[in-house]
């Protein structure tokens, strides 16, 4: 490979040849050369940086990375593309000498933040800038750079001037290369081959600092693209993990006045309608995550996970909430969860996106089923800060691409987590939308009996007060009778509303969950159509090839057993079409018995001992179709649980009436439930089955069913040990059974 | 029918090699696997990258936190000359594609098309015997004899390679394997050129 070696400066007209500059001269060009390849100038510069406000964000990464107290961004004449247009990063970093240049900046991946990870002291900041992308970051801005920069210590200046054009032609020309043409290879030029023309001057102060002037500007910039610029800067900095050295970035413009010298800060967050924080105890490895229980939104605690601990500040905005903030920051944008590094933003969140449209939702909170809808919230909701770190969590990598993290077991640990944590964080919004729900009920209630009273206390007085003010107390008791009559009504249209939007939700809900059947569906429909199509394919293909007949023998009855299987499919798409419509009375104890009779052969042929303990009868009014599916999924799901069980084989359910619930226990004593799936053991396709072929759609069956009659599903201690799972279902039900509404 | 000397590496957890379309395409290939889990298609994969393979790739593996794109991904790390044919049942569901395209991947499937499945197996196959290593693989099958094994060409290393060791070594993507192929197309280009005229 041929490495650019050390060359002296070109002097037309300038001051030129430090001591240090002159050590270094060599007869042989008349430039500094960039140490690297065709394929690392297009990487690095053109496909890595995917806009110019990521450009300008890796500038200023770099100026971060060089212990820079102050950066500013400044555009002159930007508006409209001149020769006068120029856009200038300017620092008081560390700064570099010559030999830092030659050796360092342009050489690519032998920097020093490759083999140091942190900053020189005193700040020792955990480096943020990728692998030498900055320098080539501002290629995306504009055409030819003239980097200025001084150390502290060094009593010269450094100028460096590259222009990208150079660049862009040879990798033109090297793309119509013919390697066949020995003439034309032998004179051949190299990236490495251009020379950056470069000069020094004395200073003898203490100043330091890197000043990169970029011109030849490539798009015009308006007010409007320098306001997304000042906010996505806005994020570089993790509002809640204060630096110990702080870092300020401000951005100054000569053609708008709201920019004319503004400090970039990432805005304390108000106005929030919930607040909070999960922590972690590095003491005792112990990582806080949220759990919603009894009405409360607590925080528990478990020993560290294999991502590391995570430091979790998470503000939630209702609408009135969000049109304050937005008011207040002027449009400034609630947009969701990002995870910085050691304070600083981490690439995948740092590239910038204009339309919100496109906008990558790299957690995936958005992907979630109804998010947004209902009592799920969604990004536009949520402004978060994930605050990692090198050190703690080291498996927590950018991908190379720079658009998401390297899909290790630790990452979507962490995906996880925070899905659990928003996950909690509804049934929390969802708990105080209830219990507000039933407050001004109740208020509205008591409003009525007051009025009661009011009237009963005005006809009293009328009875004894004087006849001449009767008249008077009549017309108040008239009043107070229509006002309470107004009460009532108002309370009735509220249960009525109330009563219809629970309605139509449950109607969404249920063609909502219909479209995740569907997607399950078609994907056991097709997997068995794809080994049907091959049966298919193969008779006619081998027919009538009589030795094979054993195997044509086999092929008949892989096409039958795939049927049979077709066959439930359409049994359950049939049974979920009928469900919801007929409500009708049965005894809960003789319906779970039927359901345990039924399942008889099953639990005969996998010797399976199963027990069923009810205290007494309960006549309940329902869908009998929603009582089945919970029970029958459950069975199943238990079933395939205890397979594989060395000894005895249980599955127990326990029904209790108390007060006004009815509970059951459901338990078996089979592999059990890791406690870090008990929350999403739920979900649609979260199986730990797949093996005795479950789907994932069963205990997303039973949590649906049990929450359209108003109850609870939760897995709890198990009761046989060593292993198991335990099932605790709360019904609530009325004196007219269930409560459906 | 001749059996193609194409081996077919099926990464689904759905097949079993009892599968009737293992069993068909044995008919025409000279060997049909299946793999159930990602790593362990990784691990074979690696541990066999100077054969003949064409690999059919499932996209989702319910037990597994890695889908096809981390085969896929992990496969590209060590070549680019192994065809992968993705199928999969969500055959609109594949937020990746794009990458699965950059990735160089052969075609992809629907689960339910065996029929297709077949045809792209038999294009990518007749791509394999049209590309360097197909061709030299037939070559040594044909022509060589010994010579397979004995030293034939001495690199610029120093190193002495048998036929056998630079068709593995082009098939391992090597730097030896890449310049042997780049010489190799260059000089066949030469030799055509000069009969031309």
């Amino acid at each position: 490979m041929a490495f650019g070696k050390i060359i002296s400066a070109d002097n037309r007209g300038r001051k030129k040849n430090s001591q240090e500059a002159n050590s270094s001269i060599s007869s042989e060009g008349q430039g500094l050369k960039f140490r690297f390849d065709v394929s690392t100038f297009r990487l690095l510069g053109r496909e890595l940086i995917t806009d110019r406000i990521t450009a300008l964000f890796e500038l200023v990464k770099n100026s971060y990375d060089a212990n820079a107290d102050n950066v500013s961004v400044e555009f002159y004449n930007v508006n409209k593309v001149s020769l006068n247009s120029k856009i200038i990063i300017r620092d008081d970093g560390l700064g570099m000498s010559y030999t830092d240049i030659k050796n360092k900046w342009m050489v690519i991946g032998t920097n020093s933040k490759r083999s140091s990870r942190l900053s020189p002291a005193p700040y020792f900041r955990k480096v943020v800038g990728q692998k030498g992308v900055g320098r080539f970051a501002v290629d995306k801005l504009g055409s030819t750079m003239t980097l200025t920069t001084k150390r502290a210590d060094s009593p010269q200046i450094t100028t460096l001037e590259t222009d990208w054009k150079e660049y862009e032609k040879l990798s033109k020309q090297l793309d119509l290369f013919d390697p066949s043409n020995e003439e034309l290879s032998a004179n051949r030029k190299f990236f490495t081959d251009i020379e950056n023309r470069y000069w020094v001057e004395k200073r003898n102060d203490d100043s330091h600092g890197t000043t990169i002037e970029i011109t030849s500007i490539r798009d015009p910039w308006t007010e409007l693209d320098i306001e997304r610029a000042y906010k996505e800067l806005a994020k570089l900095v993790s509002p809640i993990n204060k630096l110990n050295h702080p870092f300020s970035i401000r951005i100054k413009s000569n053609e708008y006045e709201n920019f004319k010298d503004l400090e970039v800060l990432s805005k304390a967050i108000n106005h929030a309608t919930e607040e909070i924080t999960v922590k972690f105890d590095s003491e005792n490895k112990l990582q806080e995550s949220l759990k919603y229980e009894k009405g409360e939104l607590k925080l528990i605690t478990t020993p560290y996970k294999k991502m590391g601990p995570v430091y979790l500040k998470l503000y939630y905005f209702d609408k009135k909430a969000k049109d304050i903030y937005k008011k207040e920051y002027q449009g400034g944008n609630i947009d969701g969860l990002k995870i910085y590094r050691d304070g600083v933003i981490t690439t995948p969140f740092a590239e910038y996106e204009a339309q919100d449209i496109k906008k990558r939702d790299i957690l995936g909170i958005d992907k979630r089923r109804y998010s947004g809808f209902f009592d799920k919230v969604s990004s536009s909701d949520l402004l978060g800060f994930i605050e990692i770190s090198e050190t703690n969590n080291p498996s927590i990598i950018d991908s190379t691409n720079r658009q998401d993290f390297v899909d290790n077991e630790e990452y979507r640990e962490l995906k996880s987590f925070i899905i659990e944590q928003l996950d909690e964080l509804e049934k929390y919004l969802k708990g105080e939308k209830d219990r507000e729900k039933r407050q001004t009920e109740s208020n509205l209630k008591d409003a009525r009996d007051k009025l009661k009273v009011f009237t009963s206390i005005v006809r009293d007085l009328r009875n004894t007060s004087p006849s001449d003010l009767h008249g008077q107390f009549d017309a108040l008791e008239q009043q107070s009778i229509q006002i309470k009559a107004y009460v009532e009504r108002g309370i009735k249209q509220y249960i009525d509303i109330d009563k219809k939007l629970t309605r139509q939700e449950n109607l969404f809900l249920s063609l909502m969950s219909l479209q995740d059947y569907a997607l399950e569906i078609a994907h056991v429909v097709r997997t068995s159509l794809g080994k049907i199509a091959g049966i298919a394919s193969y008779l006619y293909r081998r027919l009538p090839e009589t030795d094979l007949n054993e195997e044509f023998r086999g092929a008949a009855k892989q096409v039958y057993d795939e049927m049979q299987s077709l066959d439930s499919v359409v049994s359950f798409l049939l049974s979920y079409a009928k469900s919801n419509t007929d409500f009708k009375e049965f005894d809960m104890k003789v319906l779970i018995e039927k359901a345990f009779d039924m399942h008889k052969h099953i639990f005969e042929k996998e010797n399976i001992k199963s027990i069923v303990e009810i205290n007494s009868s309960l006549l309940i009014t329902h869908n009998e179709k929603f009582v089945e599916d919970i029970i029958e999924n459950l069975i199943s799901n238990s079933v395939k649980a205890v397979k594989n069980n060395d000894g005895e084989k249980i599955i127990k359910c326990t029904g209790l009436v108390e007060e006004n619930q009815f509970i059951i226990y459901f338990s078996d004593n089979g592999y059990g439930i890791k406690e870090e799936d008990k929350n999403r053991i739920f979900n649609i396709y979260h199986t730990s089955t797949a093996e005795q072929g479950g789907a994932g759609i069963g205990l997303y069956v039973v949590k649906t069913r049990i929450e359209s009659m108003k109850g609870s599903v939760e897995v709890i201690e198990n009761e046989f040990k060593p292993t198991g799972a335990t099932f605790k279902i709360e019904l609530p039900f009325n004196k007219y059974g269930i409560k459906n509404e | 029918m001749n059996k193609s000397s194409s081996k077919i590496l099926i990464i689904d957890d759905s097949v079993t090699p009892e599968d009737y379309r293992v069993k068909d395409l044995k008919f025409d290939y000279e060997d049909v696997l299946v793999l159930n889990t990602p790593d362990s298609a990784v691990e074979f994969i690696y541990n066999n990258l100077d054969e003949r393979f064409i690999a059919v790739l499932d996209y989702s593996f319910a037990k597994d936190i890695h889908t096809g794109k981390y085969v896929l991904d992990m496969i590209r790390d060590k070549t680019q000359l192994l065809p992968v044919i993705l199928w999969t049942a969500y055959d609109d569901d594949v937020k990746e594609y794009p990458e699965f395209i950059n990735q160089g991947t052969f075609a992809v499937v629907a689960k339910a098309n065996y029929d297709l499945l077949r045809e792209k197996i038999k294009e990518a196959d007749e791509k394999l015997s049209n590309s360097v290593d197909g061709a030299l693989e037939e070559w040594i099958s044909h022509h060589s004899g010994s010579d397979r094994y004995n030293s034939f060409l001495v690199s610029s290393s120093g190193e002495k390679l048998s036929l056998d060791q630079i068709l593995s070594e082009i098939r391992m993507q090597t730097e030896t394997g890449r310049y042997f192929e780049k010489i190799l197309i260059k000089l066949t280009i030469d030799r055509l050129m000069r009969k031309e005229k």
